[in-house]
């Protein structure tokens, strides 16, 4: 099988993995190596950092997600999965591609954020937010004005100063009203879960290979009652700051790895280089309002 | 104080009331703001804390995967989040799980709210847009579930009710739980009394003079007029009358078809002469 291009990684993967760009890198060998075969259930000496997830004393972490199977990430970039007899190829693709990766990512020292990302203007802008704000329907309407999807879930950062973001993979992921309204259909399309009205719609615009700048950020917010619509930038630091702790993905195994400190230092780094804002949106507001004042905003 | 502090009950059945009272309570008996003060009774499968404390989406499991990871989550809320929530989950262990979405060792105590199931059918139509016949055979359905995402996100996890009459057992009967039960006609009926006890549970102030300014600001015609000027979040999408409806004991005499009536008693008969409903 084609090694695979995640993050600027090459990807060995025993799983196909038809959401990443084909590598086209020099012969290096793999970054990351994906291999499927037996895992144990628990991990020696692991501590429990989140209900499904331990991580040991050497970084090596171990998720297990009950009907999808069992993942044991070693720092060297070694992956085993253990797949459950009924999981599906798009099911253990979402949690390699999703909670794997962010572990990864923190274990090699870079910042992902719990963000879509769309190219605008030569640069990267992301949109962050919890489940069910947005993020990936956005990407959609950008995509669909042809601009390139650089992430979906999560956004990984270089830690450098400036911060560029490593792009992942075009694929997004969509609840069937989404999709609806914009126009696409869901036949064909992979499901995020069986059984689940969520599915994975690829991109057809070419992905992102190499690393591109972060031109602004946009933290997604539902306006609460009473509350106006529109777009503010953060410029107070401490609310910056909060708004991207909150927004890193996963950021309790950044501590459990020791991360703390270098994550705070790669989010002041962003709070003074990079423009953040808060798009607050009602609950219904449709999905294509903002794209002119988000596009209008970046471009200054 | 440790562990989670549960304002239970089946849907429709006063507890936002009590949250109503104890967000007024918790601040000195101050008036509230439907709309920003609820929020100090957070509701347990609001998605946003499920997900910070499982350390994963929950939009991306399975409903029995949710209902496997519910109690692990619910033991790390009690331990690094303990507070009030309301909660609307049901006691016994859902289908495919291995234990209740609340275990009892996650539990510091639960106030238990019962209300007659006929006056229950009529509110929950109105919430949820639903016929009353609908409610009714809802009622029945061991089944039923909350929280389900299609073809849309919901903002809250899945949480599995069930029927009324296994809801209201799964908390009065479950064993080893502080709990105080407390029927919805009890407390229309003698509020300041009933209040009392509801602060003396709580280790909060039970003086005559704070209970009633509380319940003051929490009365039904100051929410219902409030809802009336600026809404409530909380309302239902599908809703066809607003959240604060009637507030009252007894409208199924009136509002509830006879046929419905006895339907409700063939398939809740048992546990409402438990609880003195005739």
């Amino acid at each position: 099988m084609t090694d695979r291009l995640l993050c600027g990684w090459r990807v060995r993967s025993a799983v196909a993995l038809p959401e990443l760009l084909e590598w086209q890198g020099d012969d290096r060998p793999p970054d990351l190596t994906v291999r499927l075969g037996a895992v144990d259930d628990s991990l020696p000496g692991g501590r429990t950092i989140s209900p499904w997830l331990q991580i040991d004393g050497t970084g090596t972490g171990l998720l297990e997600v009950p009907m999808v199977g069992r993942f044991l990430v070693q720092r060297s970039g070694d992956i085993t999965i253990a797949p459950q007899p009924e999981a599906r190829e798009a099911e253990i693709r979402l949690f390699l591609l999703g909670s794997v990766l962010g572990l990864v990512c923190h274990q090699r020292g870079l910042l992902p954020l719990h963000a879509s990302s769309v190219v605008i203007e030569d640069g990267a802008v992301a949109f962050c937010g919890h489940s069910g704000m947005g993020k990936s329907t956005l990407a959609l309407r950008f995509a669909q004005r042809g601009h390139a999807v650089v992430s979906d879930d999560v956004c990984v950062l270089d830690t450098g100063s400036p911060a560029p973001v490593r792009p992942s993979f075009p694929r997004l992921k969509l609840w069937r009203d989404a999709l609806e309204d914009a126009a696409l259909p869901t036949e064909g399309l992979e499901r995020n879960r069986r059984g689940q009205d969520k599915f994975h719609f690829i991109e057809p615009q070419a992905g992102v290979r190499g690393p591109i700048p972060l031109r602004a950020l946009f933290m997604l917010r539902r306006a609460k009652h009473g509350e106006q619509e529109g777009i503010e930038r953060l410029s107070a630091p401490l609310d910056i700051l909060a708004a991207l702790e909150t927004g890193t993905f996963r950021m309790q195994i950044g501590r459990a790895l020791g991360a703390e400190k270098a994550l705070f230092q790669a989010h002041a780094l962003i709070a003074g280089t990079v423009p953040v804002y808060t798009l607050r949106r009602l609950p219904d507001a449709p999905p294509g309002r903002w794209l002119d004042a988000i596009a209008a905003t970046v471009r200054g | 104080m440790s562990g989670l502090t549960l304002i239970a009950s089946y849907p429709k059945s006063g507890n936002t009331w009590l949250r109503a009272f104890l967000a007024s309570h918790l601040r000195g008996g101050q008036p509230i703001d439907l709309n920003v003060d609820l929020a100090r009774i957070a509701n347990l499968s609001a998605r946003i804390l499920q997900d910070r404390h499982a350390g994963l989406e929950h939009a991306d499991l399975t409903p029995q995967e949710v209902a496997l990871l519910r109690p692990l989550t619910s033991r790390r809320v009690a331990h690094d989040q303990p507070d009030f929530y309301k909660t609307h989950d049901c006691n016994f262990v859902p289908p495919g799980a291995r234990e209740p979405a609340i275990p009892a060792d996650a539990i510091n105590r639960v106030v238990y709210i019962v209300r007659d199931p006929r006056d229950v059918a009529i509110s929950l139509a109105h919430h949820f847009g639903w016929s009353v016949a609908a409610s009714v055979e809802r009622m029945a359905d061991s089944a039923f579930r909350m929280g389900r995402s299609s073809p849309c996100l919901n903002m809250n996890v899945e949480q599995w009710v069930s029927s009324w009459s296994a809801h209201v057992e799964s908390w009065l009967d479950a064993a080893g739980l502080r709990l105080l039960p407390l029927r919805y006609e009890d407390l229309l009926a003698d509020p300041l009394q009933r209040f009392t006890e509801l602060c003396r549970f709580l280790d909060l102030d039970d003086t005559r003079q704070a209970v009633s300014r509380s319940l003051e600001a929490s009365s039904f015609s100051v929410l219902a007029s409030q809802e009336a000027r600026t809404g409530f979040r909380e309302r239902h999408r599908a809703s066809n009358a607003p959240f604060f409806r009637a507030g009252g004991a007894g409208g199924w005499r009136s509002g509830l078809a006879p046929e419905l009536a006895e339907r409700l008693a063939a398939d809740q008969g048992r546990v409402m002469a438990r609880l003195a409903y005739r």
